[in-house]
């Protein structure tokens, strides 16, 4: 090939973008002027408008006329004396098959027109790997077969920033990349895995929405508990152990340069949160921890080992929280990524807690109105067990009209061991679809999972399900916020995680009607119609409930 | 109880002014009270908003237990204080938590990576931690050499019916499945002889993604199927730790398709016959795990984790166990063998399974693992 065609060629490659698109767009004598243009800049032999033209054909035919796609489609082989008369366009030019001819180009030139920058092209690696010597080793020829056929071996598989890696072309002149079918699978499963940016955009909303609750690391260097035990003291009656500080500078003070375990602890101390065994006289270290713990009955009297909570001291966290947390209502009127959301939220005032005493099997579900964005529910389901409190049999439960109480929205409903499908089939009664099942992870004081006694029947229970149910196909759910698994400590018998109420919060939206369900006083919250039997009275703010209730129980009296 | 009328203020002190006149509460009023209605039994979320804003935690937890029934009973609008109440809030007020859920939403660190006892579930227990090593030395010592037997899913059906009926075999433990998307459970499963194949008593365990799940009870409570056999007893699950493991499910980011992010796996178990946990102590030892693992360091990616296994194997006595993986699973789940399993599945990484060698093995290692009077001493057991 000549020197022109390949100039040609090169300024192709390196314009090829921006010829297509307007003004230019690809009309054959304008892309001439600017190459023109790029010659005298840079001080090369001129080339002719019928030149130039041959060089396109010229480069068009080695590609069995795959390069350029024209408009009209033979615009390569009409000639014109003048670039003026000339109207006919270049659509596209395939610029892989561009790049392998230059490649091909240049490997063929004796002396290479330019002396690669970039030393690790994927060619000149199969070149080096052409002047290898083959290797006597069958494991190691099959290593390098691969290498040849395949790519070069990826270093960390699924690391994030290696996502697109060998996926995208290195540098233009990277046409491996591209046309080894090795990759294919993984360019399709690349494509199906990258996240929607619908999906980003709902994530960085719910961010911007929930209020950081402090947060902080737990220590996991069993040393530093050890050490700290001479250092505290438990306060029985916040449940809290305090550090004695002097006692610590004291230590940090006898330590010389070369140790610096204080010195370490305090900067933990500082930052984390530590358990600190609290021995009594008549703990027995070997027994190990309590089962119970911080919820044990006998703690005085208890010879297994207990455990005290010390808090780090620093609260520069706690700032930037209060920060982010005073500009939630800003963000929320501002949004204007308003997908899976209801009209202006930010407009919507949120409803104070109201709740209602009452058996919940006797109640007339339509008082209740019929459009709570989510339910939940958690039933004292009949076992064979002695409760204190009392249990509600399974068709007695299903007798309660639940169908009457959304007409679109989300229904979550707790359940334990053998009710994992009774559940499933009231849902599916009740005119709702099973779409998920949210995990407590039940976790003690330690934040380890429970894993001790006798908790379930065959195996031990450390978690508990919340069936999700869907009804109709509402467009105002925040879809894939949260993960399905939730991990929080227990506490009183039967008293589910609030961290499920954030869920929730996120799921439907601020400002939105929801309903509790068998619902007691710890329940009740703001924005949340709480009902059930071991509630303190009745409290009604809507209007049209509180009417629609007591002239309900004015005519039962 | 203060049910009497919603047009009167219930509260003395801190109750609701707003309610005489229902716009109240969208006015200015109503920022002022929001904080107090946050908090009847608001738990440890009380005590971190409040406690953040000062120093020291200690002090101002105490400050609230005492301030905190005051309130409840000015909403509920009693005047007297019940000591019913009081002891209610005394108890409600516990040690700072940290919420892991809110911190996911702003770090996105799934809150299963803060589990402290993902590698050890009975850290602190020394007691239960010699009884788990006592039972896998037990279980290593009356285990079966690990077999393999590659069989195409479309030929499993035979293969099965070949050992049942020409090599009399019959195992105690079956577990069908694994932790790939791509396990259609229904029409190959449904198929399955495992009525045939499945010992009384015995147990089966069976897996399914949450996307599964449905599928898999529709399975389970066909009466048409061998499934009629079996009831459901406990459900498992598993959780991988973060989003790049390999135990991940991969369908897990289509937003459109989910309500929430799918993180976990289930595994039915279901028993055949009767069983006692109460006197069968030669068959079964109940509660030493747990209906839960989490993937730790030491998971190495398979098509089934190994504490799963080890879920079975501590839960049966029984020496015959077999493992069906009815598709193939694809290279992140390689079929690894395990002693002490057959494991058939079309790219199971061995071959050597042989039904007359298995059986003359079986008969000299004896079907059930023995009593040992130390597990015995050492294992929950059901009052009898």
């Amino acid at each position: 090939m000549d020197k022109k065609t390949n100039e040609v060629l090169k300024f192709l490659i390196d314009w090829n973008y921006l010829l297509i698109e307007p003004p230019v767009e690809g009309s054959i004598a304008e892309i001439y002027f600017c190459f023109i243009a790029s010659c005298q800049v840079k001080g090369k032999d001129k080339v002719s408008w019928l030149q130039f033209v041959k060089c396109l054909q010229k480069l068009n035919e080695i590609c069995i006329h795959n390069a350029f796609t024209c408009l009209p489609a033979n615009a390569l082989s009409l000639t014109y004396e003048d670039p003026f008369k000339c109207f006919s366009k270049i659509t596209h030019m395939d610029r892989l098959a561009l790049n392998l001819i230059y490649k091909q180009v240049k490997l063929s030139s004796n002396p290479p027109i330019e002396p690669p920058k970039t030393p690790p092209l994927p060619l000149s690696r199969l070149r080096l790997a052409a002047q290898r010597e083959v290797p006597k080793d069958k494991e190691e020829r099959l290593d390098l077969l691969m290498e040849l056929v395949d790519r070069p071996p990826v270093k960390s598989k699924r690391a994030a920033s290696d996502l697109y890696a060998g996926l995208s072309p290195l540098d233009i002149e990277d046409v491996y990349t591209t046309t080894s079918r090795s990759k294919r699978l993984d360019q399709l499963t690349l494509l199906l895995s990258v996240p929607a940016g619908s999906h980003i955009l709902a994530k960085e909303r719910a961010k911007l929405r929930t209020p950081i609750k402090p947060f902080f690391d737990c220590c996991d260097d069993s040393r530093h508990a050890q050490l700290l035990i001479p250092l505290t003291s438990f306060d029985r009656t916040t449940n809290y152990c305090k550090l004695n500080s002097t006692r610590l500078n004291d230590r940090l003070k006898l330590e010389t340069g070369s140790s610096d375990t204080y010195t370490e602890l305090a900067r933990c101390v500082n930052q984390k949160i530590h358990f600190i065994p609290i021995i009594q006289s008549q703990t027995d270290i070997k027994l190990g921890d309590c089962s119970y713990l911080d919820t044990c009955h006998k703690m005085s009297s208890c010879r297994y080992v207990h455990y005290g909570q010390l808090m780090p001291q620093d609260d520069s966290a706690s700032k930037k929280a209060a920060q982010h947390n005073k500009n939630i209502s800003k963000s929320m009127q501002i949004s204007d990524f308003t997908r899976g959301e209801a009209i202006s939220p930010a407009t919507r005032p949120e409803l104070p807690a109201q709740w209602i005493n009452c058996d919940v099997t006797k109640l007339d579900f339509s008082i209740l109105g019929d459009d709570f964005a989510l339910i939940i529910a958690d039933p004292s389901w009949t076992i064979h067990m002695n409760l204190n409190y009392s249990s509600l049999t399974d068709s007695d439960l299903l007798q309660i009209r639940m169908d009457k109480l959304q007409k679109e929205g989300l229904f979550l409903l707790w359940v334990t061991g053998r009710t994992i499908e009774t559940g499933r089939d009231f849902l599916k009664k009740w005119g709702y679809q099973v779409v998920n099942q949210i995990t407590w992870v039940k976790t003690n004081q330690l934040v380890r999972t429970i894993s001790t006694g006798r908790t379930g029947h065959w195996l031990n229970h450390s978690k508990e399900h919340l069936l999700v149910g869907l009804k109709g196909n509402p467009k105002w759910i925040n879809k894939c916020i949260d993960p399905q698994i939730l991990i929080s400590s227990t506490r009183e018998t039967s008293r589910k995680p609030d961290e499920v109420y954030g869920m929730v919060e996120r799921m439907v939206g601020p400002g939105t009607r929801k309903l509790e369900i068998f619902g007691r006083q710890h329940n009740t919250r703001p924005g949340w119609l709480t009902i059930g039997n071991q509630l303190n009275g009745t409290h009604l703010v809507e209007k049209e409930i509180a009417e629609r209730y007591y002239s309900a129980s004015a005519t039962e009296a | 109880m203060n049910n009497t009328s919603y047009m009167r203020p219930v509260g003395t002190r801190s109750g609701y002014p707003y309610l005489s006149s229902l716009q109240g509460w969208q006015g200015s009023d109503y920022s002022a009270q929001k904080s107090l209605a946050h908090q009847p039994g608001d738990g440890h979320r009380l005590v971190a908003t409040r406690a953040s804003a000062k120093d020291s935690y200690a002090k101002n937890t105490r400050t609230l237990a005492s301030l905190n029934p005051q309130q409840t009973n000015n909403r509920t609008g009693k005047g007297n204080t019940n000591s019913k109440t009081n002891n209610e809030s005394k108890s409600s007020v516990s040690c700072f938590k940290n919420d892991y859920s809110n911190h996911y939403i702003h770090s996105g660190v799934l809150p299963v990576k803060y589990v402290r006892n993902a590698v050890q579930p009975v850290e602190g227990y020394p007691k239960l931690q010699k009884l788990i090593k006592l039972k896998e030395q037990q279980v290593m010592k009356y285990a079966t050499r690990a077999y393999g037997s590659r069989v195409k899913p479309e030929k499993m059906v035979d293969t099965l019916n070949k050992w049942i009926y020409e090599d009399n075999l019959q195992f105690d433990v079956i577990m069908i499945g694994a932790l790939s998307e791509n396990q259609l459970l229904y029409p190959l499963v449904s198929q399955l002889p495992i009525d045939k194949l499945c010992a009384k008593p015995g147990f089966l365990f069976i897996w399914a993604s949450t996307q599964k799940i449905s599928e898999l009870s529709k399975l389970l409570s066909n009466t048409s199927t061998w499934t009629k056999k079996f009831r459901r007893s406990e459900e498992l699950v598993f959780v991988p730790v973060d989003k790049n493991s390999p135990f991940y499910p991969t369908d897990s980011l289509i937003p459109e398709e989910q309500l929430l992010e799918q993180m976990q796996w289930h595994c039915w178990m279901c028993i055949t016959g009767t069983v006692r946990r109460s006197s069968d102590k030669n068959l079964i030892h109940c509660n030493i795990n747990t209906d839960l693992s989490i993937e730790n360091a030491s998971t190495k990616n398979s098509a089934v984790p190994a504490q799963i296994y080890q879920v079975a194997e501590n839960f049966s006595t029984s020496t015959k166990r077999l493992h069906i993986v009815p598709s193939k699973t694809g290279l992140d789940h390689p079929v690894r063998l395990r002693p002490g399993w057959v494991i058939l599945s079309p790219d199971v990484m061995l071959d050597n399974f042989d039904p007359l060698k298995y059986k003359t093995e079986i008969a000299s290692l004896g079907s059930n693992v023995p009593l040992d009077d130390e597990i015995e001493q050492l294992r929950p057991k059901t009052p009898v």
